[in-house]
């Protein structure tokens, strides 16, 4: 159980919660590990969450070694994709995220994929100034 | 009248020299003989040509099964969101909308394959390039159908 912030840095489940301020829905895509799978953009302040483990639960991910698999991981961003088994159509409902701005928020109920694909700019300029310092004391 | 069996007095050979061009390219002259028994007949002129130009270099026929893939795919998602906005406006129902995907999957489903070596990832690079869009890792592997997992290997070419 932890949050995730760092780009590349993905989530493999059988259910997530999905967060999102801008979600879009892409393409049907075959992939040979799991089949068909619908893809989904998500952008402005996107999260998504571990709700249900894969069941048996594998020691690595099934599309990346380095995926998250534990309950409740949560993946939080500026932007990330995902991939949902099967070809129906995610239901994302309107909530109240913040005080100032509503999201919406779906739930998946066959595996999922998530995958950040740009982190907060803060965390950016973060990682900027901790190498520009670690270049420095080098 | 005398016969006899082609198979056995006729041979075709094939052989394939491949020579530098440029920085990043080869020719591969393919030249096909047929001997019968001792003697040597070449093919035709033309075949000869036609063969050495169809071939003429790797990485243009690589970077023209790449820009045929991405225009194959932008068509299938160009015929989903159709598909999509029927269902939005509620034209055809969500069983005629699968149905239809189910039955007709190669107008609408994009396949990603495993790159076919790094030759290929370092073409898609420069393709990427020329365009001069800010793609995102998965946008181009969505285009180009390329795995998800050498998108390490693509990113530190």
């Amino acid at each position: 159980m932890a949050d995730f912030y760092l780009s590349s840095e993905s989530i493999e489940c059988e259910s997530a919660l999905i967060n999102s301020r801008k979600p879009t829905i892409g393409a049907i895509i075959e992939i040979d590990q799991i089949g068909r799978c619908r893809k989904y953009t998500c952008d402005l302040n996107s999260s998504a969450q571990i709700v249900k483990e894969l069941f048996p639960k594998p020691l690595h991910g099934t599309l990346k070694d380095t995926s998250k698999l534990d309950l409740d991981d949560k993946l939080v961003c500026q932007a990330l994709f995902l991939f949902v088994q099967g070809i129906k159509n995610l239901k994302f409902s309107v909530i109240n995220l913040s005080g100032r701005h509503k999201a919406q928020e779906a739930t998946t109920k066959s595996f999922t994929y998530a995958e950040i694909s740009k982190p907060f700019e803060h965390v950016i300029h973060a990682i900027e100034n901790r190498n520009k310092k670690y270049l420095k004391n080098s | 009248m005398n016969t006899f069996d082609l198979k056995d007095d006729f041979k075709q050979i094939e052989s394939t020299v491949r020579q530098p061009y440029g920085k990043d390219s080869w020719i591969t002259v393919t030249r096909e003989t047929i001997e019968y028994g001792n003697e040597e007949v070449f093919r035709s002129s033309e075949q000869a040509i036609g063969d050495t130009f169809s071939y003429f270099s790797e990485s243009q026929k690589l970077k023209d099964q790449l820009y045929i893939t991405g225009i194959n795919n932008l068509i299938k998602k160009n015929n989903l969101l159709q598909q999509t906005i029927q269902l939005a406006e509620g034209f055809i129902t969500e069983e005629e909308f699968e149905q239809e995907i189910d039955q007709n999957p190669d107008q609408f489903i994009i396949s990603i394959r495993e790159p076919h070596g790094l030759e290929e990832l370092i073409v898609l690079k420069n393709i990427v390039k020329k365009i001069g869009k800010n793609f995102s890792v998965d946008e181009v592997s969505e285009i180009f159908s390329i795995s998800l997992d050498n998108y390490d290997k693509f990113l530190t070419q």
